[in-house]
């Protein structure tokens, strides 16, 4: 009895000593995964939701000034407003799980492919346009992709899209087009506030664990394998084929596929760094310094690469084919280091079920 | 003729029949669980590509219908080997038919599932059967109070085969120095309640490797030594059932707590049923007059193979230059056990020979994301499926191909580095530095 009394205090020592807060130099408080995780969530994807609604709403103001007012300078501003909603829904694509996968609001924000026949066909539909119809569409109609349909149709001049909006022949646009804005407003303070607020997403993404750091470096992975090396190598595999490019490069209609391919780059990387707060890199370079210091340095590479392309990806894959390529690269030596040194160092599970046991 | 070698002394039943039903139930629960996670059809039906065994390439799986058919046989039999019902032929086929499944694809290789093969088959030459079981009970012939002593010693040796070897594999730099993979694993679980800050201390990790050691080091001498055996098990139970807490590995901490008594006096159970003092004869059960039993020449001839075989298997991890966390090789049947948190990453690429064109091979359209995984650890798994990949290749009229892999790993939280040299053909033979060191 007396050893099995000493064994629990001991015990309680050891738990005691765990509990109290480690001082690193200069008197932080030693990072743990929980502090990270609630830094993350707080500092850096809940102020992205927050740009992404504020972006929405820009654009709808914008798009309420060109369905009433259509001009060529009306038309200019809310294609650049398109365009800031576009970059910032990229910075938030490195973690898509939370309440953007649980509200089923992701493909109504965007899908791609773009689907020309389907906006068509609501244009052509003799169904008024109401907030009903709007709800009944299915993603390929609505969001950014349709949007983009109609703000940068590559098949018709500044000109023609332009009279699409005015008029009585384009008073159905019109009504589309700000019902499609107001329904991404609609869409996104959904999304913003699901995060917020003390019963918010944000507060619970902090206690979420290893489960939580599981998804989001998946997530990470995920925009980095696919949204960025993937979309490279695809302009690269394709360049050669008979195909339009524009048909196969996501933001191609709108000259955005280079700069979208940055944001979501930005996006992951504030989520490594945590911007003004703390980061996964600082709770992996508590475990493994080196790491964090490689995987900072890689991201870096990788933005500067991309950002060296200087231009939408299927239109300068013809004579900066070698750019894109080294831009791949940096982008793969990313998605590698992340999947293989830095999930093995976060013991994190990669995508598919443990199978250590039986 | 000579047929005898001597006498052993015969013991109690009744601790190897409880071995007997501890092993067959906890068997039956894992193949249920199996079954209920879906396994089957992950590991064995959906996978159009199995990574075979360098001796028994020839092992694949049954039909989808057979091969759910024989894990319902497995769940059958090993109620049957836990109720001792036609005890050697139930056995016997349990270890066949369980034996054959670990055999089919080595991305399914567990140390557990390895010892449950060993137990399985030793199973089927040993009477546990002798008290405890339909079969004694059915017919007197099979009852037999006392069996020789051999039979629960050599069971203690194949246990403590896996923790000497597992405390033996755990004296290195990444488990010492660094308290790795420990270090990680811990870490990961330092959301647990109460105790889950402790696991994030570095401290901590270094205690639990240094520990963690020194246990399956002595773990075996303090159970077979009188005096510590009750606080030696239950260190076993509290071991186990942390590690059952922390880390995802399934049914083995039960199966080691589980096969662990057998470190008991031959007749714990009767003590245990019947209180203290009544070790001899429980009215019940009465034990035999007979103190010791023949040991033929073929049984110690057996033995002495057996044994021979399951402590030189583990030394091949030791043979110079193996470095098993690393090449794999000598990693498996040597219980290397909890020692490797390893990620990998691997591309494998086809090229002409003639034309010299060169294109990436969706590894995805070979295998399964899970085989995928697995395979971007290990080199052999990687130039097994180069190989296939060659061979289907060449099928499709592609001709010269060779095949060759892109291949990164990090272990024990090491920075990354190149697995196999990416200039190697792995669909060829390959010269002696194709997995590049670590």
């Amino acid at each position: 009895m007396r050893y099995v009394s000493m064994f629990a205090a001991a015990i309680l020592v050891m738990v005691a000593l765990a509990h109290r807060p480690v001082l690193v130099a200069g008197g932080a408080a030693v990072v743990s995964k929980q502090s990270a995780l609630d830094s993350i969530a707080r500092q850096v994807i809940l102020p992205a939701y927050h740009d992404l609604a504020s972006a929405c709403s820009a654009f709808a103001a914008a798009a309420d000034a060109l369905t009433s007012a259509p001009s060529p300078a009306s038309l200019k501003k809310t294609q650049d407003a398109w365009k800031e909603v576009l970059l910032a829904w990229r910075r938030t694509q490195p973690f898509v799980h939370g309440p953007v996968a649980d509200l089923g609001v992701s493909g109504r924000i965007q899908f791609w492919p773009s689907r020309r026949q389907s906006v068509d066909r609501v244009l052509r539909a003799p169904r008024p346009i109401d907030d009903g119809y709007i709800q009944e569409l299915g993603a390929n109609a609505v969001g950014l992709s349709a949007l983009e349909i109609m703000l940068f149709d590559t098949r018709q001049d500044e000109a023609a899209r332009l009279a699409a909006f005015t008029g009585a022949q384009g008073e159905r646009q019109r009504k589309y087009f700000l019902a499609l804005a107001r329904e991404l407003v609609r869409q996104t303070r959904l999304v913003e506030n699901a995060w917020q607020g003390p019963g918010g997403f944000a507060a619970k993404f902090g206690t979420g664990g290893q489960q939580q750091l599981n998804l989001l470096v998946n997530d990470m992975l995920g925009a980095i394998e696919t949204g960025a090396q993937g979309r490279l190598r695809l302009v690269l595999d394709k360049q050669h084929e008979q195909a339009p490019l524009p048909e196969l490069v996501e933001g191609a209609l709108s000259g955005t596929s280079q700069q979208g391919l940055l944001a979501l780059l930005e996006g992951a990387r504030a989520i490594f760094s945590g911007g003004a707060g703390i980061g996964l890199d600082d709770y992996l370079g508590r475990l493994k310094l080196q790491t964090a210091h490689r995987v900072d340095a890689q991201f870096q590479k990788a933005i500067d690469a991309v950002r060296a392309i200087d231009g939408p990806l299927e239109q300068v894959v013809g004579r900066r084919a070698d750019t894109i390529k080294r831009a791949h690269d940096e982008c793969r030596a990313l998605e590698i280091l992340i999947k293989v040194e830095v999930a093995s160092t976060l013991g994190v599970t990669l995508t598919f079920k443990s199978t250590d046991g039986d | 003729m000579v047929t005898e070698i001597g006498r052993r002394p015969a013991i109690d039943a009744a601790s190897l029949a409880v071995f007997r039903i501890l092993f067959g139930l906890l068997m039956a629960v894992s193949t249920v669980r199996f079954m209920a996670l879906g396994w089957v059809g992950e590991f064995y039906v959906v996978p159009t590509f199995h990574f075979t065994w360098d001796l028994l390439p020839w092992v694949a799986p049954l039909p989808a219908p057979l091969m759910y058919g024989l894990f319902s046989a497995l769940v059958v039999l090993a109620l049957a080997v836990a109720a001792g019902f036609h005890y050697r032929l139930c056995t016997a086929l349990f270890f066949a038919g369980f034996t054959y499944v670990e055999l089919i694809d080595k991305t399914t290789y567990l140390n557990h599932y390895y010892l449950a093969s060993l137990l399985s088959g030793l199973l089927v030459f040993l009477p546990a059967n002798a008290v405890w079981s339909v079969d004694a009970w059915r017919r007197p012939g099979a009852y037999s109070p006392t069996i020789p002593s051999w039979t629960v010693d050599l069971l203690r040796f194949q246990i403590g085969v896996v923790y000497v070897f597992a405390g033996l594999a755990k004296i290195n730099a990444d488990w010492l120095l660094e308290a790795q993979p420990l270090r990680i694993w811990l870490a990961a679980s330092s959301d647990m309640p109460i105790v889950g800050p402790l696991f994030a201390q570095v401290w901590a990790a270094y205690v639990f490797s240094w520990f963690g050691a020194a246990y399956d080091l002595a773990i075996v001498i303090f159970l077979l030594w009188r005096p510590t055996r009750p606080v030696a098990y239950a260190t076993v139970v509290l071991f186990h059932v942390m590690t059952a807490l922390l880390f995802p590995i399934g049914m083995f901490p039960w199966i080691m707590i589980a096969v662990t008594t057998i470190f008991f006096p031959p007749d714990w159970p009767r003590r245990f049923i019947g209180g203290r003092g009544k070790a001899q004869a429980h009215p019940l059960q009465p034990i035999g007059q007979a103190t010791s039993m023949a040991m033929s020449i073929r049984t110690a001839a057996f033995i002495a193979v057996y044994v021979v075989i399951q402590v030189a298997l583990p030394l091949r991890a030791y043979w110079p230059g193996a470095d098993p966390e690393w090449t794999c090789r000598g990693f498996n049947f040597a219980w290397r056990v909890m020692l490797v948190e390893k990620a990998g990453h691997t591309e494998l690429v086809a090229a002409d020979r003639g034309t010299g064109r060169q294109w990436p091979i969706r590894t995805r359209d070979y295998v399964t994301e899970r085989q995928e995984k697995m395979m971007a650890q290990d080199p052999f798994m990687i130039r097994a499926l180069a190989r296939h990949v060659a061979d289907d290749l060449r099928a499709r009229g592609a001709g010269n191909v060779e095949v060759r892999a892109d291949s990164f790993a990090a272990l024990n939280g090491h920075p990354l580095q190149r697995l196999i040299d990416p200039a190697v053909d792995l669909s060829a033979a390959v010269p002696p530095n194709w997995i590049v060191p670590r």
